[in-house]
């Protein structure tokens, strides 16, 4: 992290000698705090004894604190007259980390145009989304920070940014991005220094390998059909989340990221004076064609519609329904039966996801109420995020919000958070 | 009015024409005005850019600003046209861009980028009188209420603020949001001096007003602009700066490339 921080004095020192430029700088301080609602319990039974040195932090000892932080951020554009440079510096000071103010760089890019315009660069550490969904990803598998989304972090803190070239070519029928990540970039879960959850053992995670061959390409197609987008997508790389499992003598030893292909498309249009969107991709587990390895995720479908619209002044409500289904469900179960037994944890055959958005704003827009609500008929489970949003003035904003979660099963997804239930507060002030 | 009943007495006594000319005096064309003065308000030149400096003022007094600059491009005479706007300030939005491509028979269409996201979000746009970035002007204020959806008759002609005017009463042709709207057109420039919109009890909901006036590029502009909404004693005033028209924007500048790569020849602050 340090060398990053070197390599933006460089850009800053550097840029403006090499051309006229124009440097912004803005920012945020902002203050954070969240607080569980109940107790943690234990550990997940199929861990066994755990040892008292290796216990992740909830389990540790009492931790009524999801969140205690204070935070700048810098946000430097540089505007010159061969291309563009942005960054942004974060420094965490984190009272779940003691004694370590941490530096983040969140962006740092370099961006200009070649080939006539036809051709867009960006390089560097910057955050890329893609595809239609409201906090539902098919196509974009770009990196999510779900630890920040579940304690209630600001939104753009989902995002991770990842060191990656992206290409944006233009003047053809389609506009083409190509996102070329040379080292994969995992999603960031839950791993019990905050929040608890499940994991069928407690064994390390593995990254890739540093080597040339591990990155990822992530391409997207798309045409704009007077105000209806239609995309197609495709992708190159590894599952987000450790979902393979590394076995010795017949007992779990480590998770990783097994390799993943994925190609799919996408819809989206003004429809009855709202926005309706559908999405579908294929997740082609490239480790396991056959679905046939226990250790291997199976590969899926996976699809959502989604509609939203103004139903009055400043309000809007939308909806979506999402699906994701396993290819070789019945060859997947009984080979997981054959390797750990009937009780091994396998998720549904089909998963069904219904999501709910209403917001309301309030008081010329200085008030924002909002409710998202995440439930799943199949797994039983459910999420629901509430949030109100209050501008003070341009430059003082106050936060409060909830993250609930309930699941009749501890393994599924909300289910494994119902102890990670949390209030938390955020003020901030930019300038 | 005085000077103007004297010619008409002057009128009746040196021609002697008398009755014959009171019938030849010809009622405006309410439409027609309403046309013209929406025209000139709302599609200046064939494009322009202009630099907005919008200061929203509530009922206490305290001020909450908004600093713009907005690009339009006009496809058709008082038909589509396309906006873009980057904002400035505040700051938690710096960065942030707007488009909307305005189809005056059928629904907008709207998008937001959100930078440190890198989100493009189409949002629906079905409700045209929502606040624009919670101000008193609504996305239709903006933009311009097309004069096709209301009937507009002629009432009287008056002197506002020093400007002889025309006033037009408006009423929509379908149930919408005001009763009826009373406009001020500046005889001189054709410009709206003065609206009141108006609810079904015929209580007054929302005033506008044109503040100041310049010439630009020569075209008549209304540079300073302001709504009020009386019953809130909220207040909006939008100033506009470094006006330029007629610069020959690109018309792809008005798609998802440029929402996410500002032009940045447009986009000094």
């Amino acid at each position: 992290m340090k060398r990053s921080v070197w390599m933006v004095g460089l850009v800053l020192v550097l840029w403006p000698a090499a051309s006229r430029a124009q440097l912004e700088l803005h920012g945020f301080v902002e203050s954070g705090t969240a607080v569980r609602l109940g107790d943690v319990g234990g550990v997940p039974a199929e861990w066994g004894s755990v040892p008292a040195g290796q216990l992740p932090a909830v389990w540790a000892g009492p931790q009524d604190f999801l969140m205690r932080e204070a935070r700048l951020q810098l946000r430097g554009d540089l505007y010159g007259d061969v291309g563009e440079a942005h960054f942004v510096m974060d420094a965490l000071e984190d009272g779940l980390r003691q004694g370590s103010a941490e530096m983040t760089l969140r962006e740092g890019y370099v961006k200009f145009n070649a080939l006539g315009d036809h051709l867009e660069v960006r390089a560097g550490r910057q955050p890329t989304t893609w595809g239609t969904g409201d906090l539902l990803f098919i196509n974009d598998l770009f990196p999510k920070d779900w630890v920040s989304f579940f304690i209630g972090r600001e939104d753009q803190y989902l995002k991770l940014p990842s060191d990656a070239v992206r290409l944006g070519i233009y003047g053809l029928p389609v506009g083409v991005d190509l996102v070329y990540t040379p080292q994969f970039t995992a999603d960031n879960l839950p791993q019990g220094e905050r929040l608890a959850f499940w994991a069928p053992a407690f064994v390390p995670t593995q990254l890739p390998t540093s080597e040339l061959g591990n990155g990822e390409f992530a391409l997207r197609l798309n045409r704009y059909f007077g105000s209806i987008n239609a995309a197609f997508y495709g992708y190159v790389g590894f599952w987000k989340s450790p979902l393979g499992m590394r076995v010795e003598a017949s007992s779990p030893v480590g998770f990783y990221y097994p390799e993943l292909r994925s190609w799919g498309g996408s819809l989206r249009g003004p429809l009855f004076g709202g926005v309706a969107w559908a999405e579908g991709a294929y997740y082609d587990s490239a480790d396991d064609p056959d679905g046939v390895d226990p250790l291997v995720p199976n590969s899926e479908w996976r699809g959502m519609v989604g509609y939203e619209r103004s139903w009055w002044s400043d309000f809007t409500g939308g909806m979506q329904f999402y699906w994701e289904g396993m290819q070789d469900y019945a060859a997947a179960r009984s080979s997981l039966d054959a390797a750990f037994g009937p009780q091994a944890f396998l998720k549904d055959e089909n998963r069904t996801l219904l999501t709910v958005r209403l917001r309301q704003q309030l008081l010329y827009q200085t008030l924002t109420l909002g409710v998202f609500g995440f439930y799943s008929p199949t797994d039983e489970d459910s999420y629901v995020r509430l949030t109100a949003d209050y501008d003070y003035s341009d430059q003082l904003k106050l936060t409060a919000g909830a993250n609930l979660f309930q699941g009749k099963d501890s393994r599924t997804l909300f289910g494994m958070n119902d102890q990670n239930d949390s209030v938390y507060g955020r003020i901030r002030l930019s300038f | 009015m005085k000077r103007s009943f004297v010619l008409f007495l002057m009128m009746i006594v040196v021609s002697g024409v008398g009755v014959a000319g009171i019938a030849g005096a010809q009622t405006p064309d309410a439409t027609e005005l309403m046309k013209t003065a929406h025209l000139n308000m709302y599609y200046p030149g064939d494009d322009g850019v202009a630099k907005v400096d919008m200061r929203i003022t509530d009922k206490r007094g305290k001020t909450r600003t908004r600093k713009f600059v907005i690009l339009r491009k006009d496809w058709e005479e008082g038909g589509e046209q396309r906006y873009y706007v980057y904002f400035f300030e505040p700051n938690d939005v710096r960065r942030t861009t707007f488009m909307a491509w305005k189809n005056p028979d059928a629904d907008d269409s709207r998008w937001i980028y959100i930078p440190a996201l890198d989100l493009v979000k189409p949002i629906s746009a079905n409700d045209k009188k929502s606040s624009f970035v919670g101000s008193d002007f609504s996305y239709e204020d903006v933009s311009g209420r097309p004069w096709t959806d209301d009937v507009h008759t002629f009432l009287k002609e008056e002197e506002l603020d020093g400007h002889p005017t025309y006033v037009i009463e408006s009423k929509p042709k379908k149930k919408d949001y005001f009763a009826r709207k009373l406009t001020w057109i500046d005889k001189d420039s054709s410009l709206i001096l003065r609206e009141e919109y108006y609810d079904s009890k015929d209580r007054l909901q929302k005033v506008f007003e044109t503040l100041e006036i310049k010439v630009i590029d020569g075209i008549t502009t209304a540079v300073k602009r302001r709504m009020s909404t009386p019953k809130k004693k909220n207040v909006t005033e939008l100033s506009f700066g470094d006006i330029s028209y007629n610069v020959g924007i690109d018309a792809k500048v008005f798609s998802e490339r440029f929402l996410k790569s500002p032009p940045r020849e447009y986009i000094q602050e």
